[in-house]
């Protein structure tokens, strides 16, 4: 009995756990990077920030209501080849934990986008990997485990009919839905 | 010096005792004592108006003031990380929406590539 309850609180620790992700073995790219943004926001971080936020930005402070943390990382640099695939690895590593799912993943030549979503009871995080040849952007935001709150920043930018493209589902109407999110 | 000066010198530094009852009636004229004030408080017209509570009130206001300060200087550092993270979060935003936007651009093109090869759709 007791070992059952050990091995259940181990389990939904490591759920809990799950939906964070370690972004720190990126931000030694920043030496070699034109431009760099590294940014983690935690909770109080994001309501401190969001309490300043204005009516100019209406937008923002509606999308981060449900937020739990940001972590941005994002290098721009010089030249090709000043990162490396093997730089990833260890988040896409962190990505196999319970709980995520990969969304979609599109690789055409040196460039690669994947998008994760993990959805455990109520917690629900979303981590994008963009791979250029001369850039790198790691995105994870951790919120609600309603997709269509986390999905709202995909809203914004006009990409919450992705999974049902991707899976073919109202096609045309979501192709009409994206060329009005575009304009 | 002769002999007779050395003597008068003698005599008017020799020891003498007070007359009975004078450090009594000293400390009896000291005024600290009479109003029950301690001596330093003593010292100028200003201070012996001054009431005995002076002192705890002064220590508390210097306390508030440096509170009041400290207060001041915590808050000041709050609203600059609230504006700092502010900063932060904007930022995020952007470069996440511009990522979704590239992203979605990316998956278009795939999607493309996949019908014009009769594939996928």
């Amino acid at each position: 009995m007791i070992q059952n309850l050990v091995s259940l609180a181990l389990v939904a620790s490591g759920l809990c756990v799950g939906q964070q992700l370690d972004l720190s073995s990126l931000d030694k790219l920043a030496e070699k990077a034109k431009e760099s943004s590294v940014i983690t926001l935690d909770q109080d971080k994001i309501a401190m920030a969001s309490g300043l936020l204005d009516n100019g930005n209406a937008n923002a402070k509606e999308i981060v209501k449900g937020l739990k943390g940001v972590s941005v990382r994002s290098f721009e640099f010089a030249e090709k080849g000043a990162y490396s695939m093997a730089d990833v690895e260890a988040i896409r590593k962190q990505l196999t934990a319970p709980g995520w799912s990969k969304v979609f993943e599109v690789k055409d030549g040196n460039e690669m986008v994947q998008m994760w979503f993990f959805s455990v009871k109520d917690q629900g995080a979303m981590a994008l990997i963009t791979a250029e040849p001369t850039e790198l952007t790691v995105v994870h935001l951790t919120g609600p485990a309603d997709l269509a709150a986390l999905g709202k920043l995909a809203r914004l930018a006009g990409v919450s009919n992705l999974p049902k493209q991707l899976t073919g589902e109202g096609r045309n109407k979501d192709k009409g839905k994206t060329q009005d999110d575009e304009n | 010096m002769n002999s007779r000066e050395e003597n008068l010198v003698r005599s008017a530094l020799r020891r003498v005792d007070p007359p009975a009852g004078f450090a009594e009636r000293v400390l009896a004229r000291l005024p600290a004592e009479k109003s029950g004030r301690k001596w330093y408080a003593m010292r100028g017209w200003r201070l012996a108006l001054m009431p005995q509570w002076a002192p705890a009130a002064a220590v508390l206001l210097i306390a508030g003031v440096v509170l009041g300060s400290w207060e001041a200087h915590q808050i000041r550092e709050r609203k600059a990380k609230a504006e700092q993270a502010k900063v932060e979060l904007l930022e995020a935003l952007q470069i996440t929406s511009a990522k979704i936007q590239y992203t979605r651009g990316r998956v278009f093109r795939a999607l493309t590539a996949a019908q014009n090869k009769g594939g996928l759709l």
